[in-house]
């Protein structure tokens, strides 16, 4: 049977990962096509080394695919919050394993052009701010505002309540307006 | 979770952000907000940051390299995977086959040794018993062959003599009788049917042990069946050892294998030999696809060499020499043998989808240690393999403390499946 995997949700390619094998790769390039970019891009945030980006990116598509492929899931209702569920997971256990926080968007600038126009310095300070959350909070907030994922998609990712998740957003939304705030005030004096 | 609160500043403001408000609700918190002015000037702080995250949204292209590994390492797991999800869902099916095989090989087995060799020897008991009053062994050419009175000669002198040979029980007997200064007497047989009916009713299958080695050949003659199998042999004397059927020099043997063309690990082979040299085709049984057999589990431990290991089963001819009487027997008794195998597959000389492939294999038999080699053509079809070809075989075995050494040529056929 020959599908059209582009046409395909989420879920539909995930369930096509139990298939055979050359089923299974088709529907995992396509998985990968759609969401390489935005992991990637969540990774460096969260972690910001690029050779740790690296392997846990991998090791995040590497499980997700086993557990696909092996039919451990018979049924998902969302592919994209098992992913991240999946990318926090790993997260979680390489900062076990460092015992260290990353530096955010320490990789994530190079080589990357945008238009920052006139939000560059408050870009800059926001990433700063972030980098500076604690870990349970910059996790949550960076799959609310930057990868704008809902409150309970989030909460089903992390396991916390919908109200711990919003509770935490609101603490870390307010943590980095002071930091920001903060910093500014600091680089207007020094001017 | 720790205990935190916002004001109620925060608390508006942050509920303004949030995307899940409805229309009437940020209406009412944008009032709420536009009453105290010193709101503003916090919530454009919360504004610009947010805009800032809006303009700070954008992916980070993954480069090829990590592509690459990813797709290598996703490729690697989902030949496990499925390699396993395989063996899950044809692991019973497999080993159905393999016992239908296993029961087939049995049940033909049994069918041919019982059904028809041992009714043709089980005929007429009571000459057999005057000689063995007589105790003496006589000749009698006319009923030894009673049809084709002209090929079968016994002799009596200073020489070999082979003019019988018997072919029954499970182990396809032969006998080639030698005797110094002897009259060989191969006992008279009266091939009255009702006799034969009576004989073919009660007299049980000759075991192999009842007529190889472990008796002489009086004690054999003795024996009603050995006695008939020796009148109604469809051989002909060659050699002392040697001996052909009448009906043609090729006789055939079975075997059967299993391969695939994919790049699995594990390499299941079931095949059958059609042998071109000895034993002869009668004395493997009717059924010879069934008779001469092998399987081989494997492992690609290199690419396109494979380690394993074989078990089967398979006729050999061998010579037992009697101490007492000097009478030197020939049988071609099946041998069950294992052991260890290599399989080497030569994808890089294809013709038109046939490859060469090469096995070697030594192991130990009932008989004594065995060794086998095969050069085939393998055609490589999704997960299977078919192959044929030429397969050479021999066991060293010892009787009375000499060693002997069999060996035979046939042609091979199988199937692989890789798993």
């Amino acid at each position: 049977m020959k599908y059209d995997y582009e046409t395909l949700s989420d879920e539909e390619l995930f369930i096509l990962f139990s298939k055979s094998r050359e089923v299974s790769n088709c529907a995992f390039n396509e998985i990968y096509k759609r969401y390489s970019g935005k992991i990637n891009s969540f990774l460096y945030k969260i972690l910001g080394d690029k050779q740790h980006v690296k392997d846990l990116f991998q090791d995040v598509f590497t499980k997700v695919y086993i557990v696909g492929a092996e039919g451990k899931k018979k049924k998902l209702d969302n592919f994209k919050s098992y992913l991240y569920s999946t990318v926090i997971n790993s997260c979680s256990n390489h900062f076990k394993s460092l015992s260290r926080r990353s530096n955010i968007y320490t990789e994530y600038m190079i080589g990357m052009e945008k238009d920052k126009s006139d939000y560059e310095d408050t870009i800059e300070l926001v990433r700063t701010a972030v980098n500076k959350l604690p870990e349970h909070l910059k996790e949550v907030f960076i799959l609310y505002e930057y990868e704008e994922l809902n409150y309970p998609a989030i909460a089903e990712i992390t396991g916390d309540t919908q109200v711990n998740v919003r509770v935490k957003i609101h603490r870390a939304r307010k943590m980095i307006k002071d930091l920001v705030v903060k910093m500014r005030r600091r680089m207007t004096n020094m001017v | 979770m720790d205990k935190f609160t916002l004001n109620r500043e925060d608390e508006l403001i942050n509920r303004l952000l949030d995307r899940d408000l409805t229309y009437s609700e940020e209406s009412a918190i944008m009032d709420e907000i536009s009453t105290f002015p010193e709101y503003k000037d916090n919530l454009t702080d919360y504004l610009e940051i947010q805009k800032a995250i809006k303009n700070d949204r954008y992916i980070v292209p993954t480069n090829p390299e990590l592509d690459k590994a990813v797709f290598l390492e996703v490729d690697n797991i989902s030949r496990l995977i499925f390699g396993k999800t395989f063996i899950s869902k044809y692991k019973y099916s497999l080993l159905g086959l393999l016992l239908l095989f296993f029961t087939a090989t049995t049940y033909f087995t049994y069918y041919a040794f019982n059904s028809n060799e041992l009714s043709e020897i089980s005929q007429n008991t009571s000459k057999v018993m005057n000689s063995s009053v007589n105790n003496s062994l006589q000749t009698d050419s006319k009923n030894v062959t009673p049809v084709e009175e002209k090929t079968e000669i016994p002799v009596v002198s200073n020489s070999i003599v082979n003019s019988t040979t018997a072919s029954n029980s499970k182990k396809d007997f032969t006998i080639s009788s030698e005797k110094k200064n002897a009259d060989i007497v191969l006992n008279n047989t009266d091939n009255t049917s009702e006799e034969s009916q009576q004989s073919k009713q009660d007299i049980k299958q000759l075991s192999s042990s009842e007529i190889n080695n472990q008796n002489s050949l009086e004690e054999n003659l003795l024996d009603p069946r050995f006695n008939l199998a020796v009148n109604e042999s469809l051989y002909e004397y060659m050699s002392p050892t040697t001996i052909i059927p009448k009906n043609g020099i090729f006789s055939k043997i079975s075997r059967a294998i299993l391969t695939n063309s994919s790049k699995e690990d594990f390499l299941l082979q079931y095949r059958g030999l059609y042998a071109v040299t000895n034993p002869e085709k009668s004395l493997q049984g009717r059924n010879f696809y069934f008779n001469s057999y092998c399987f081989g589990g494997f492992i690609e431990a290199f690419n396109g060499i494979y380690l394993g290991g074989e078990f089967g089963s398979e006729p050999y001819s061998q010579i037992y020499l009697d101490p007492n009487t000097s009478v030197q027997y020939e049988q071609s008794s099946s041998i069950f043998y294992f052991g260890l195998a290599s399989k080497f597959e030569f994808k890089q000389f294809e013709i038109i989808g046939f490859h060469p492939a090469a096995q070697l294999f030594a192991g130990s038999s009932s008989l004594g240690p065995i060794v086998r080699s095969n050069l085939t053509m393998q055609y490589d079809l999704l997960n299977m393999g078919f192959f044929f070809g030429l397969e050479g075989g021999s066991v060293l075995y010892s009787n009375q403390g000499i060693w002997y050494n069999t060996s035979k040529l046939g042609f091979i056929g199988g199937l692989n499946i890789k798993l």
